[in-house]
């Protein structure tokens, strides 16, 4: 359908034809997302507030099953029909080039999300084989499969103990859980779109970067600037910036950043813990863009240098534990669940060594592996990840046991089948 | 492009070099101290024992869910009990024992239900531990089947070799090579407290033809010898029971329809779940007594008709 909108938005010069096409794309397609994903959420909600005033609603439930990455190849479409409408690319002529542009395998169940203006003219030119984005691209792979098995699918194991039996443990046990799982979701997503943007390479693509080493981020609005990229700044252009982003009075300000994160948080999912998840941020971001601050750690921290001053690691930290917890409402199932992990977190447990029925020489293996995985990400921060130039200078054999160790802990810390988070969204 | 497809294929052989390494690295400490290891008593169990002799073939809920010396009492015969893992894979542990079959020796089969369903009869894992590890040539007499259905596992097996936890870890008592008593049972975790093991789940749909086919081949095999093979059913938690009694039901029903010797029924061999130690097939001591009973019961049926 966008296909063919397209042209119809191009072909008029009429403002009003091109209005209603516009329209019409963004409607057709929102409401697609909407009725697969939020229906359900929407159904219950309308039902549960009318039940307050004492009327009974009741909307059928249904059992859909949602359609794979649809919110990624929605975001696509609607990237391509904007850009179309505000004449910043031209139609595609080649229905081929299109549905390559929609649905391009690496990048289709999670991202990243990709913009008409810097996909389409890559789908459209000749790709030439290039040695080195080639080698480049297998190492991306390389790495984003070593974060997704070996740190993804073993902090999962742990996080998921503890977030599915939380009674059983204590404060301090539910803070290592919540840190587990952001470490966990940090190398689930990011690993998947390193292996996304690894196989693009190879076939000759360069798609957006989607991290950028969000955990070194020194404020919310840096970590911000650094995670899930893609969909932040699709946001940032597709939605906050025509709101009017931070221009104007204070009013339009916090407005508007609400709503982005609101937006942003109800994207995840049709849950009430993403949107308080989106409205913590939104918390944690405004007094930095109220006092101007939002912009000051525009450059990689400890750039050029190997360790960061006191206190840009005490602010790296500070930022780190704010969005740990947040990512508690992620992970929670309901709000209440949410509360009460972060009741234990809070309760007198919290300063007992923690004790964990799961602890055995495998888990404190694997503590080593996650230091050892931080650091290799710190020493590659001001690259595209963590190896593109790791011990690229080294002998060949020293290379390639680097990469050959990689594999082997890749076979033996495999975990059976562990999904990808986001391939939920 | 050239080039790169020539440094991949290195990288790639330089890889295969290391997994090659790998599996022929002798098994490490805790490797070696595992319940697989007790192939090599079980074998001598088989060369040395004398006639009349009870040999009993299966996965886990034979290992660790018989007692052989009720039945070496109630039967005046020498049981042996060649059981250690089911994931060694029915077919291999037929072929194997067929081996050691002797003129008047009984045999029962007590495949566990999976090993009818899907491809767990050709083995997995552990199959490669005992093919590269105890048996030192035991890869050698695998078939194509069996190699094929195990290539997932091979790169695996050979990286865990690189696995440092396996020298500086060891097995749990009730799973070493020491658990098991002079007749082949496993035996030390008989005493021990119910370990919580996984809700139920049933049994795969998809039947495996080749599960009998094996078995036939077996019987055939060992009648030759003069030795009588008897097929009977495990030991299973009553709600795993429940969960799959469909397909118990079609595998019984294939059984009967390919004229085995049969003892008892799936139903009789259903166990309750507190009976059990750690997974549906593993028995504690209670369990373990009521089941050697009921098989000393459907062996005398048998025996004395």
């Amino acid at each position: 359908m966008d296909f063919i909108v397209a042209k119809k938005i191009d072909n008029t010069d009429n403002q009003s034809a091109r209005k209603f096409w516009f329209w019409f794309s963004i409607i057709i397609n929102l409401s697609l997302l909407g009725f697969f994903k939020y229906y359900n959420f929407f159904a219950e909600s309308v039902s549960s507030a009318v039940s307050v005033f004492g009327y009974h609603l009741s909307f059928p439930f249904l059992k859909l099953i949602l359609p794979l990455g649809i919110s990624f190849y929605t975001f696509h479409e609607l990237s391509y029909i904007i850009d179309v409408y505000k004449k910043r690319v031209k139609p595609i002529e080649n229905y081929v080039d299109y549905a390559l542009f929609v649905t391009f395998f690496p990048l289709l169940v999670a991202g990243p999300i990709e913009r008409a203006t810097h996909l389409l003219p890559q789908v459209q030119n000749k790709r030439v084989f290039n040695y080195e984005k080639a080698a480049d691209g297998l190492r991306q792979i390389l790495w984003g499969l070593f974060k997704k098995i070996v740190i993804a699918d073993n902090c999962a194991e742990i996080a998921n103990t503890v977030f599915n039996n939380s009674p059983q443990y204590s404060g301090s046990v539910h803070v290592l859980g919540a840190v587990f799982f952001a470490i966990q979701i940090y190398c689930d997503f990011s690993g998947y779109s390193d292996i996304a943007l690894g196989t693009a390479r190879l076939f000759g693509f360069e798609l957006l970067k989607n991290f950028a080493f969000p955990y070194f981020s020194r404020d919310i609005a840096e970590f911000w600037r650094r995670w899930h990229i893609s969909l932040s700044s699709w946001f940032r252009d597709y939605l906050y910036i025509p709101l009017g982003g931070s221009k104007g009075g204070n009013w339009s300000k916090v407005r508007n950043t609400f709503i982005i994160f609101i937006v942003s948080g109800f994207w995840h999912g049709a849950n009430w813990t993403f949107i308080v998840w989106g409205l913590l941020n939104a918390i944690y971001f405004l007094p930095l863009l109220l006092l101007k601050r939002n912009r000051n750690n525009l450059e990689i921290v400890a750039q050029g240098g190997i360790m960061p001053t006191l206190k840009e690691a005490f602010n790296i930290i500070t930022t780190f534990v704010l969005v740990v917890f947040a990512w508690i409402f992620f992970r929670a199932q309901d709000i209440e669940h949410a509360s009460s992990y972060i009741g234990k977190i809070f309760s007198r447990s919290l300063f007992t060594i923690p004790h964990f029925n799961q602890f055995s020489f495998n888990t404190y293996a694997f503590d080593i592996l996650i230091i050892l995985f931080f650091v290799i990400e710190w020493l590659g921060r001001e690259h595209q990840f963590a190896i593109q130039s790791f011990l690229l200078q080294a002998l060949r054999p020293i290379r390639w046991a680097f990469y050959l160790s990689l594999i082997i802990l890749i076979f033996i810390w495999n975990k059976s089948d562990q999904q990808f988070i986001y391939f939920h969204f | 492009m050239k080039l790169f497809a020539r440094n991949f294929l290195y990288f790639c052989f330089a890889f295969l070099a290391i997994c090659l390494i790998g599996i022929f690295t002798p098994p490490s400490p805790k490797s070696s101290q595992s319940i697989l290891f007790a192939q090599i008593d079980k074998d001598s169990l088989l060369v040395n024992t004398t006639s009349p002799r009870l040999i009993l073939i299966g996965g886990s809920n034979i290992a660790f869910g018989v007692n052989s010396q009720m039945i070496k009492d109630s039967l005046k015969i020498n049981p042996i009990n060649t059981a250690i893992h089911a994931k060694i894979g029915l077919k291999f542990m037929l072929n194997h024992t067929a081996k050691f079959i002797k003129r008047g020796d009984i045999i029962i089969v007590v495949p566990e239900y999976q090993q009818y369903v899907d491809n767990t009869l050709y083995g997995s894992n552990e199959l490669l531990r005992i093919a590269f590890e105890v048996t030192k040539d035991g890869y050698r007499t695998l078939s194509f089947k069996q190699w094929f259905h195990l290539s997932p596992e091979i790169v695996p097996y050979a990286c865990s070799k690189y696995n440092i936890k396996n020298y500086f870890s060891s097995i749990q008592p009730s799973y070493t090579r020491k658990a098991v008593n002079k007749y082949g049972d496993a035996y030390l975790h008989w005493y021990l407290k119910q370990r919580p093991f996984e809700a139920a789940s049933g049994v795969s749909d998809n039947f495996n033809q080749d599960a009998i086919t094996e078995l036939n081949n077996f019987r055939n095999e060992v009648q030759k010898k003069g030795a009588t093979v008897y097929i009977s059913f495990p030991a299973y938690a009553n709600d795993y029971f429940d969960a799959g009694k469909k397909q118990i039901a079609h595998i019984q029903s294939e059984l009967i329809k390919n004229n085995f010797k049969i003892l008892g029924t799936p139903e009789r061999y259903k166990i309750d779940r507190s009976l059990c130690f750690d997974t549906p097939y593993h028995l504690l001591k209670p369990g373990v007594d009521i089941r050697t009973n009921l098989l000393i019961e459907d062996l005398n049926l048998v025996m004395n008709k």
